[in-house]
């Protein structure tokens, strides 16, 4: 092996892409359960969107030879997946989903929730600006860039701006100056750059970074919304391939071994 | 004129090809295929319906134009019940609907049973020495007008009456005109020693094998009508012998000439304008039932068993190229010949219990699993066990045909479901006498009997059989009478001076413990016997 094929990265070995959608779902599905079991949510949830959106398009194609349904369990095969929950799957992946929140005249949180459209709004809710543009980050972007475990760094790296009081939601001037560093250095002194809770509440700022608390509190509310979903979808999923399997099954054995006359035609 | 007679030429002679076209199926999985000559073997256990299989693949061959014949089978008259329909189909349409009717847990799961609901006609072959009243053969085939049926016509009397010369009185019952013979009687030449009244038998055994196939008739024998075994082997044994040169010499292939002076016509009639039956007329399909008793490779029922045995295997080895298709039934595969199990085109299993699959098939069974394993990785097991089940998981309508090679298709063998003949199948409830009127004599049913072993026919003179069963019992008294008197002479006056000469009443008791003395003798009988001999040999 040359140098430069070694650094190239090549791979040591390769998944067979299988012609049989079976096999091949099944190891995509493979792929997502590993990650599932092993807590790597967002390689697990790429994983699932792209699978979701290679089965749609299989699905599309199959619908045109109009299987019989599955003869155990009388299911027969859509021509999609639920689009429902693939529309707002995608919603919260890909961003374009808004967090609600209900609030007393405290301004205390007493309900909060996902909603995919301003249409949903009930007359007591109103939707948190959190990216600046009125939505949620896009799931996918809130992949860290930086370490999220057994890490003492307070901040974490996402791939899509939040607004800065959001960011910071209950964090004090003095506690985003000492633990976050929101620090003007001169070369004589440092002075705080919020100094009062207004100010932190009225800026403009759009951070990359943001509190660890904040983005465990959003992504436990993204995550709560998609996984019911993946869980639907998958079984879905599931229920599709076993009755392709099945169906294609019985109808190849039915071809071969099928009522026949055991009479010459004449 | 020439053209056309070219025509005609070509189309004569362009037939044998479309023949061989046609013998090729059109679904290369069916075994049944009329336009060939076939040899089938069915095992399965008891009860398992191999016999009502014999009769479909007969049946179907029939209905192609096949002569069939029915040959062998128990002496329950199982092999007249082709001329019987009792309706079965319509009772069970009926019961379907009752039973669909009731509430899902009242139903009761439809058995297994006949189908029939059609008949067909039948030449039933006796011997000689068998008398069937005619009475009963025609109020059987509907010869004439029930009281009812003539009064519903609108006469008032029943019949004509007829005075005999005599003065007795008789009332001729009316017949009706389109009736049919659906039972023919042909009485048949018992082969007798040496086989010297050959000439009868083929002549009648031609005639009937005519009469079957000119008047689409099923020739049935049943052992039934047999006063010994022995006969019933022997006519068998002879048929089977025989058939080939008369099917040779009468059961010619169709041509296109020979379709056009059928039909009365000038031209020649292409192949394609023939029917079924006249493209089938040349061939013979012959049924033996309980074919593994006939053919055993071990123990025989009956000591003139063999010459069957040799019979069928001289059959088997050239009925195809006699256009004879056979088949036959067996309870357990070990026990026919392996030569005459050989010689099979198809194979058919129903239900079998393991201990009766012949070893050499076991690779049959253990293909059979590979097959279902695999079935059942892809579907799982209770669609693979409806595809490949085990022989002894077959249900009764359900059979594996072995083919004799793999067809067209790739198999080897196949699952089938199989119907019932559209006759009505013997059962074992079935009582053929209460059925048709056709009743053996016995001692205790004289009056009612219809039928019965004779020594004479009604002129008085004896049946063939009987003269010779007569003559073969002189034959045989006078060649003990010889033996006795060399026996007497030799034990008495000793060539080998070394031996004592024996008394006579020794030798006279010797002769009874050997069963060559007539039964009536006595020792005094048999000494004026003997004095009577010596003088008329010495003289001589």
């Amino acid at each position: 092996m040359s140098v430069e094929d070694g650094d190239a990265k090549q791979p040591k070995s390769v998944i067979m892409h299988h012609l049989d959608p079976v096999l091949k779902y099944q190891i995509k599905m493979g792929v997502t359960d590993f990650n599932e079991d092993y807590d790597h949510f967002f390689l697990m949830m790429n994983n699932f969107i792209n699978t979701v959106g290679h089965f749609n398009v299989w699905l599309k194609r199959i619908h045109k030879r109009n299987l019989p349904p599955n003869p155990r369990t009388h299911y027969k095969i859509p021509s999609e997946l639920n689009p429902d929950f693939v529309t707002k799957l995608k919603q919260i992946w890909y961003g374009n989903v808004f967090l609600t929140q209900t609030r007393d005249r405290h301004s205390q949180i007493l309900d909060q929730r996902i909603v995919y459209s301003h249409k949903e709004l009930k007359t007591d809710e109103e939707i948190l600006d959190v990216n600046g543009r009125g939505e949620m980050p896009a799931l996918m972007h809130m992949n860290p860039r930086s370490k999220t475990k057994d890490d003492t760094d307070p901040r974490v790296l996402l791939q899509e701006a939040i607004r800065f009081d959001v960011a910071y939601d209950g964090y004090d001037p003095d506690q985003l100056a000492q633990v976050f560093g929101f620090i003007y250095k001169y070369v004589d002194g440092e002075v705080y750059m919020f100094n009062s809770d207004a100010e932190v509440m009225t800026s403009d700022a759009l951070v990359m970074e943001i509190s660890r608390e904040v983005f465990h509190k959003l992504i436990r509310i993204l995550v709560m919304e998609i996984l019911p979903m993946y869980y639907e979808l998958t079984a879905d999923i599931e229920e599709c391939l076993g009755t392709y399997s099945l169906v294609n099954n019985l109808l190849e054995l039915q071809s071969q071994t099928g009522e026949e006359s055991y009479v010459v035609e004449y | 004129m020439a053209q056309e007679q070219d025509e005609a030429n070509e189309t004569h002679e362009e037939f044998v090809h479309q023949r061989q076209v046609e013998q090729k199926p059109k679904n290369p999985n069916a075994f049944i295929n009329p336009f060939k000559a076939f040899i089938y073997f069915i095992m399965g256990n008891r009860g398992s319906g191999k016999s009502s299989l014999d009769e479909v693949i007969a049946e179907e061959n029939f209905r192609a134009g096949h002569t069939v014949l029915d040959l062998h089978s128990a002496g329950n008259y199982e092999s007249l019940y082709w001329v019987i329909n009792k309706n079965c189909k319509k009772y069970w349409e009926r019961w379907n609907i009752e039973n669909e009717k009731l509430p899902e847990r009242e139903r009761t799961i439809e058995p297994l049973h006949c189908n029939c609901d059609s008949k067909y006609k039948i030449v039933l072959v006796v011997p000689d020495y068998v008398e069937i009243d005619q009475q009963a053969l025609d109020e059987f085939n509907g010869k004439f007008y029930s009281k009812r049926e003539w009064a519903d016509l609108g006469h008032i009397e029943y019949g004509t009456l007829i005075t005999h010369e005599n003065g007795e009185k008789e009332r001729k019952k009316p017949i009706r005109p389109d009736y049919i013979q659906w039972i023919k009687v042909r009485k048949i030449h018992v082969p007798n020693k040496g086989y010297k009244n050959r000439e009868l038998f083929v002549a009648d055994l031609t005639e009937i094998m005519l009469m079957g196939k000119n008047e689409r008739r099923i020739i049935t024998m049943n052992p039934i009508f047999f006063r010994e075994v022995n006969h019933k082997l022997i006519i068998l044994e002879k048929t089977l012998r025989e058939i080939p040169e008369i099917i040779r010499s009468n059961f010619k292939t169709n041509t296109p000439r020979t379709i056009a002076q059928q039909r009365g016509l000038d031209k020649p009639v292409p192949f394609s304008k023939w029917t079924v039956q006249e493209k089938n007329r040349h061939r013979v399909t012959i049924v033996m039932r309980e074919f593994g008793s006939l053919v055993a490779s071990m123990l025989t029922e009956e000591r003139n068993q063999v010459i069957v045995k040799k019979a069928v295997f001289a059959l088997v080895k050239i009925c195809r190229h006699f256009h004879v298709s056979l088949v036959g039934d067996m309870q357990r595969g070990g026990d026919v010949l392996k030569n005459v199990r050989d010689q099979r085109d198809f194979f058919i299993w129903k239900q079998s219990n393991i201990d009766i699959v012949p070893e050499d098939y076991d690779w049959l069974r253990k293909m059979i699993k590979e097959f279902r394993d695999k079935v059942i990785e892809k579907v799982g097991i209770g669609y693979a066990q409806k595809m490949y089940p085990n022989f002894e998981d077959l249900r009764p309508d359900q059979m594996y045909v072995l083919y004799p090679k793999k067809n067209e298709k790739g198999n080897i063998f196949k699952l089938f479901n199989v119907r019932m003949p559209e006759f009505h199948h013997h059962s074992a409830d079935d009582d053929f006498e209460e059925d048709t009127g056709i009743i053996k004599e016995t001692e205790k049913n004289k009056e009612r009997a219809t039928w019965r072993f004779i020594e004479k026919k009604k002129d008085g003179e004896l049946t063939d059989t009987a003269q010779d069963v007569l003559n073969d019992d002189k034959k045989v008294k006078d060649s003990n009478m010889d033996r006795i008197y060399d026996l007497t002479m030799s034990m008495m006056n000793p060539t080998d001076k070394s031996k004592s000469k024996m008394k006579q009443k020794d030798v006279f008791d010797h002769v009874v413990t050997l069963g060559l003395a007539p039964d009536d003798w006595s020792f005094t009988g048999y000494q004026k016997w003997f004095q009577r001999q010596r003088k008329k040999r010495v003289t001589k």
